[in-house]
């Protein structure tokens, strides 16, 4: 379905995206994951044809977006970052002008308008000016332009950026019920919402691809390891770290920053040493006051990634 | 042409939610008609001192009122017209609709002819409000409608030049007094450049008369449509909107 190739971006000398390539397939939800700056942005605007890649190729449904603009054009729905709006228009007649823009049957462009007012839920501010509307709303009103042709592809820009958190459920939700057999690329920082909304992950830094990986994959990937924290009653000696460390699984074992009676301790996620790390704590005469187990997330990938990306360069 | 159309629409509708298409029309107007009423007041006392004298009218009516009234509108297009034309592109591009708009399935010559046309909608509908001085003084006296029709011929062509080199200008920059400041420098370059024809060699000014935007309009004020200055107008018109189309595909150049 969409198909990118070797990629680059350069602006004067600086290199937004350096050798970008993916292929999506028909149906499927892609995250763009990564931090300011990383190219998010600046894929998806290659990939909808409002800028042209330094070099490289993308294909959609078969059209290079270069030769057959007009043709790849029409598939796509694109919400960009912030939405840039006609701050004078009314909503109703902003998505009627975009329906027309956007060749939707002459016939079909009242009840076009109609569905993505249901569908957004702007039915109450439909005859408001779209320059007045909150920023939840203008966020809708987005991506109901960007629906309004029913395109096979859906390229959104962080869509939930700014809003606040009842909003941004609504909003990947509503990402979610369109998802359906529409391709989808998403882009954001928020790494729950990537985690909870798509079911391939690209992750993005300084413009390079530092992961790729399916949901599932990345989970398994993630839970490799397990880590955990524990607090105790008294400050812990060096000893009895030590100890700990020389444990069969143990990978890690060290203080909380701060802290002289918190420790942390990562293991291979084969070995479940947790009774065994207990009984020797309470045999060494501690109490324990809290015993956690930390969730290796999303997050903690991309944090390593991206910064271990930072630290080559 | 549909899609270009539809953008005219739009933009034109734009030009009366913010006040720029009332401002336009009523300075206009305003300016136009006390023009209109001063020169047909020295008409009227021309006739009655030659009534009196019994001496026949040596002016007729459309060299009085016609001729010198659409100097004025002309004069008026050219400083209202980057007025009009300056937020066209710019502010697109200033709001970053142009982001949208651009990744939607529209060319960017529809684009550009859209824009053009909702200025010249502007303009169509400024000239339509002065067909009501041909008609008074049709009801009141004898001009020369065909000297007229020929004017408003002229005029729509002369105008659609402005506009494209407005067009143009705004399509470089996203910032409308800049677009607006060098629109109306270089359409009053285009007004005088025919003063420089006199101190240079004979081809040289062959060369700046032809350039000259205002030599060209001399033959519609005479109650001609000359095939000559037609075809000038409108290679003008699509040459500064090809220019525009350039300015907007600038984004594809390579760096
Ligand atoms: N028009 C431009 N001119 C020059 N440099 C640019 C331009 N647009 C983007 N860049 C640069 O390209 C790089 C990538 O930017 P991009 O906007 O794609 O990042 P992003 O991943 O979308 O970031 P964010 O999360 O902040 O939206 C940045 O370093 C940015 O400074
Ligand atoms: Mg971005």
């Amino acid at each position: 379905m969409i198909e990118v190739k070797n990629l680059i971006k350069n602006y004067g000398s600086c290199r937004a995206i350096d050798g970008i390539s993916f292929t999506l397939n028909k149906g499927e939800i892609l995250g763009l994951l990564g931090p300011n700056g990383a190219g998010k942005t600046t894929t998806m605007r290659i990939i909808t044809g409002f800028i042209p890649p330094s070099s490289g190729t993308v294909k959609v449904c078969g059209y290079d977006i270069t030769e057959h603009p007009i043709q790849v054009k029409r598939k796509i729905g694109y919400l960009p970052e912030n939405p840039p709006l006609y701050n004078e228009m009314i909503v109703h007649k902003y998505l009627k002008y975009v329906a027309e823009l956007k060749d939707v049957n002459s016939k079909k462009i009242a009840s076009s308008v109609e569905k993505v007012i249901d569908l957004c839920n702007l039915g109450v501010v439909k005859d408001r000016i779209v320059g007045n509307l909150s920023k939840g709303f203008r966020q809708r009103t987005g991506l109901a332009q960007a629906l309004i042709n029913d395109p096979e592809i859906l390229i959104l820009d962080e869509p939930t950026s700014g809003l606040d958190p009842k909003q941004i459920i609504e909003i990947r939700n509503l990402i979610k019920s369109l998802a359906g057999n529409r391709t989808v690329i998403l882009s954001s920082h928020i790494l729950p919402e990537v985690q909870m909304t798509c079911e391939s992950v690209i992750i993005l830094n300084k413009g390079k691809i530092v992961a790729v990986d399916h949901q599932k994959n990345l989970s398994k990937y993630l839970n490799g390891n397990n880590s955990y924290e524990m607090t105790l009653s008294k400050k812990i000696s060096k000893k009895f770290i030590n100890f700990i460390k020389d444990f069969e699984g143990v990978l890690d074992v060290g203080l909380m920053s701060d802290k002289n009676n918190a420790i942390y301790i990562d293991t291979k996620g084969s070995k479940d040493i947790r009774s065994k790390l207990i009984k020797s704590t309470i045999d060494n005469e501690y109490e324990i006051l809290e015993f956690k187990t930390k969730d290796v997330s999303l997050e903690d990938v991309f944090m390593k990634l991206t910064t271990e990306e930072v630290n080559n360069a | 042409m549909k899609k270009s159309c539809v953008i005219a629409r739009k933009d034109f509708k734009t030009y009366f939610i913010s006040p720029i298409g009332y401002l336009f029309l009523s300075s206009f107007l305003l300016i136009i008609g006390f023009m209109f009423y001063q020169r047909l007041i020295y008409f009227v006392r021309q006739s009655l001192i030659g009534s009196q004298m019994g001496q026949p009218l040596n002016i007729t009516l459309n060299d009085a009122v016609i001729k010198p009234l659409y100097g004025t509108i002309n004069l008026l297009f050219l400083f209202l017209v980057p007025m009009i034309t300056m937020r066209l592109i710019a502010e697109e591009k200033k709001q970053r609709t142009i982001e949208l708009l651009l990744t939607y399935p529209i060319t960017s010559t529809q684009l550009i002819t859209g824009k053009f046309l909702s200025a010249m909608f502007l303009i169509a509908l400024t000239l339509a409000c002065t067909l009501t001085y041909p008609l008074i003084l049709y009801i009141g006296g004898n001009p020369d409608m065909g000297q007229i029709f020929t004017m408003y011929i002229g005029l729509v062509l002369l105008s659609a030049c402005y506009v494209s080199v407005g067009v143009f200008w705004s399509s470089l920059t996203e910032n409308q007094i800049i677009a607006a400041v060098l629109t109306f420098v270089s359409l009053l370059f285009l007004w005088i450049i025919d003063w420089a024809a006199q101190n240079v060699g004979q081809f040289m000014s062959s060369v700046l008369y032809y350039l000259s935007i205002m030599r060209h309009f001399e033959s519609f004020g005479e109650g001609t449509i000359s095939l000559k200055d037609t075809v000038y107008y409108i290679s003008f018109c699509t040459f500064a909107l090809y220019l525009s189309y350039l300015g907007i595909e600038a984004r594809n150049w390579k760096n």
